[in-house]
């Protein structure tokens, strides 16, 4: 009887053990708990973050980039997105943009080239929107199911606001062969 | 419950301690409670097999995953001249590397200065490469993206007093995912904190020699003569542009 | 313990006191553990100090008030050329009247940032981009920027914004970050 107590003892101890174990293991990383609070719109629709509203207005693909008289070529195709953004209620800037593909994998804005309007290089005043466009090198295989991300925090976007865009490319075979150019920002007039 | 636990003795008191709590629980059942932690323990991974944490040595051409990044290396060797690279000392030389690296984490990734570490050679300049280009265009590298490897040419320079090396082990830097101790967070980071973690693996590979002797024909000014050698034309060169800068961008177009 | 003491004291008699006392510790807790928060929080929102009847306001060793706020027409870039602004926008020039101690060391002088505050609560901040090649001072209550001679500690800071055009400008913002970042001087129009 009292071997039988100490074993029932046991026995608690590791069910507790286990119990402790699969809620550890069930709760959501800090990752994932400090993930951006996603603002979801459409191309051609105005998306407000927090600080900031963007819209894409024009989306293309092609297989390079012709920046002055350089050729920036890529393995994979150029997305180039045209984009209208603005300030809300305070001055700000886009310092983080890239492209997401189905398989969570993140695309940064290139570095190839300086691209002010989303690299944290133009400070916005509320009312004067700026236009633009950037782009993005993604494996051809990723560019038809790709989502614009874009926050005004270049090294930080947890627990902020993060526009996810979906980006209307359905296949990355039919980009065209042409080199084009990536238009620099201009205030809205 | 620990009334029995002697804390004056000196030395021993956790193992009287520990004692004392089994004996408490479980008199006479200490090997069983040994045998249950084991097996515990064993549920949850204490028993697996961990990998040895030496860094393998391994021939060229095989990839080498070093956490948020995979290296290939190529091939080395050993230039007077590369593209338009201008050395410190004109009696210098250059050290190169050719790798591949692949992004296997799942963002676009600036690979750190010193991701390869040359073993072997002597005489660097500094320890990291005073440059390091995409083959395909000579652009230097900067940020690289998931999926999308690229062929980088490392350089270094070696001081024409050290001797010209006849192979070279390089070792790639790797990073591991883990939940950083201070903000609790999942990151790529170094394995341990102080930051000296053994290599993701050592590539041996011979050192291609091509040292045409700068001066030849004695012109001083070698620099800007477009053939550095027969091989030297023969192979992309990575001739590293500025980042194309386009017109005045910083001012305001209105 | 359970039961009464050997006194005859109930558990509620003996522990009274210290109950009583658990108040002031938990709220004291409460407020050592709230207050970096607080102050974060307060960083995030700062506390408007707002002038004397005369239109002066002391703040950060300084006594300042608003000399003029109005839109500026006469801008010029390099070479005295006349500065031009898109139809869409208009500029604003804030003249502040300063005074300050007259023995200040040079290394203890004060920055300030000015932004400024339209009816619907919108902010600008001084040296927007679309003013950057228009000749303006840089209007941060130092003395070495002041158009007039800082004499007498007296000296003028002069700050430059652009907001779309129609705006009705409600507030002038002085912020010293380096004194009070939970505050800020606000001179109502």
């Amino acid at each position: 009887m009292k071997l039988l107590r100490r074993l029932g003892s046991a026995l608690f101890v590791l069910a507790a053990l286990a119990t402790a174990q699969a809620v550890q293991t069930a709760e959501p990383t800090l990752n994932h708990a400090r993930r951006p609070f996603p603002v979801i719109g459409e191309v051609g629709e105005d998306v407000a973050a927090r600080t900031f509203t963007a819209r894409v207005q024009q989306v293309r693909c092609a297989a390079a980039l012709k920046i002055g008289e350089h050729v920036l070529d890529t393995q994979g195709v150029w997305i180039v997105a045209k984009l209208r953004v603005g300030a809300r209620s305070e001055p700000t800037s886009i310092a983080y943009a890239a492209a997401r593909d189905s398989a969570d994998r993140v695309y940064q804005t290139t570095d190839r080239i300086s691209l002010d309007l989303v690299t944290g290089g133009l400070t916005m005043q509320p009312g004067l929107p700026y236009e633009g466009e950037i782009a993005i090198e993604v494996p051809t295989a990723s560019a038809g199911s790709l989502t614009l991300l874009l926050a005004d925090n270049s090294f930080d976007q947890r627990l902020d606001s993060m526009t996810e865009i979906r980006l209307s490319i359905s296949d990355g075979s039919a980009c065209s062969a042409e080199p084009t150019t990536v238009l620099l920002p201009k205030a809205v007039s | 419950m620990l009334a029995d636990v002697s804390v004056t003795g000196r030395g021993g008191l956790s193992r009287r301690l520990t004692r004392g709590l089994v004996d408490q629980a479980a008199p006479g059942l200490r090997w069983a409670v040994a045998v249950v932690l084991l097996g515990v323990s064993g549920l949850f991974g204490g028993l697996d097999t961990v990998a040895d944490p030496r860094a393998e040595t391994v021939a060229a051409g095989t990839p080498v995953p070093g956490g948020p990044w995979e290296v290939t290396v190529h091939e080395a060797g050993v230039r007077r001249e590369l593209g338009k690279l201008r050395l410190q000392k004109e009696n210098d030389r250059w050290l190169y590397v050719i790798a591949t690296v692949r992004i296997t984490a799942t963002e676009s990734t600036m690979p750190p200065s010193d991701l390869l570490v040359l073993e072997g050679a002597t005489g660097l300049v500094k320890p990291t490469p005073a440059e390091a280009a995409l083959e395909r265009d000579g652009s230097r590298l900067r940020l690289l993206h998931p999926e999308m490897p690229e062929r980088i040419w490392f350089v270094w320079e070696q001081s024409g007093d050290a001797p010209v090396p006849t192979s070279l082990t390089i070792s790639i830097e790797q990073r591991t995912y883990r939940e950083d101790s201070l903000g609790g967070e999942w990151q790529w980071m170094d394995a341990d904190e102080k930051g000296d973690d053994p290599p993701a693996g050592r590539v041996t590979v011979p050192v291609k020699a091509d040292l045409t002797p700068p001066s030849a024909s004695p012109s001083p000014g070698a620099g800007p003569s477009p053939t550095a050698g027969p091989s030297a034309s023969a192979r992309p060169r990575p001739s590293v542009n500025p980042k194309p800068s386009r017109s005045p961008s910083a001012g305001p177009t209105q | 313990m359970r039961g009464p003491d050997s006194l005859g004291r109930g558990w509620w008699r003996r522990n009274g006191w210290g109950l009583v006392a658990l108040l002031p510790a938990l709220a004291l807790m409460l407020g050592a553990a709230g207050y970096s928060d607080l102050e974060f929080w307060q960083r995030g929102r700062p506390e408007a100090v707002l002038p004397a009847a005369d239109g002066t306001a002391d703040f950060a060793g300084l006594r300042m008030r608003v000399a003029e706020l109005a839109p500026a027409t006469d801008l010029k870039r390099s070479g005295d050329r006349p500065f031009v602004l898109p139809d869409n926008m208009t500029a604003w020039r804030v003249v502040l009247d300063v005074e300050g101690p007259t023995d200040l060391e040079p290394d203890q002088v004060i920055y300030c940032a000015i932004s400024i505050e339209d009816t619907a609560g919108n902010r600008y901040n001084d040296e927007p981009r679309e003013l950057s090649s228009a000749r303006t001072p840089l209007g941060n209550c130092n003395p070495e920027n002041s158009p007039v001679p800082a004499g007498s500690g007296r000296y003028q800071t002069v700050a430059h914004f652009v907001t779309p055009r129609g705006v009705e400008i409600a507030a002038v913002r002085v912020f010293f970050g380096g004194v009070d970042q939970t505050r800020y001087v606000r001179f109502d129009r």
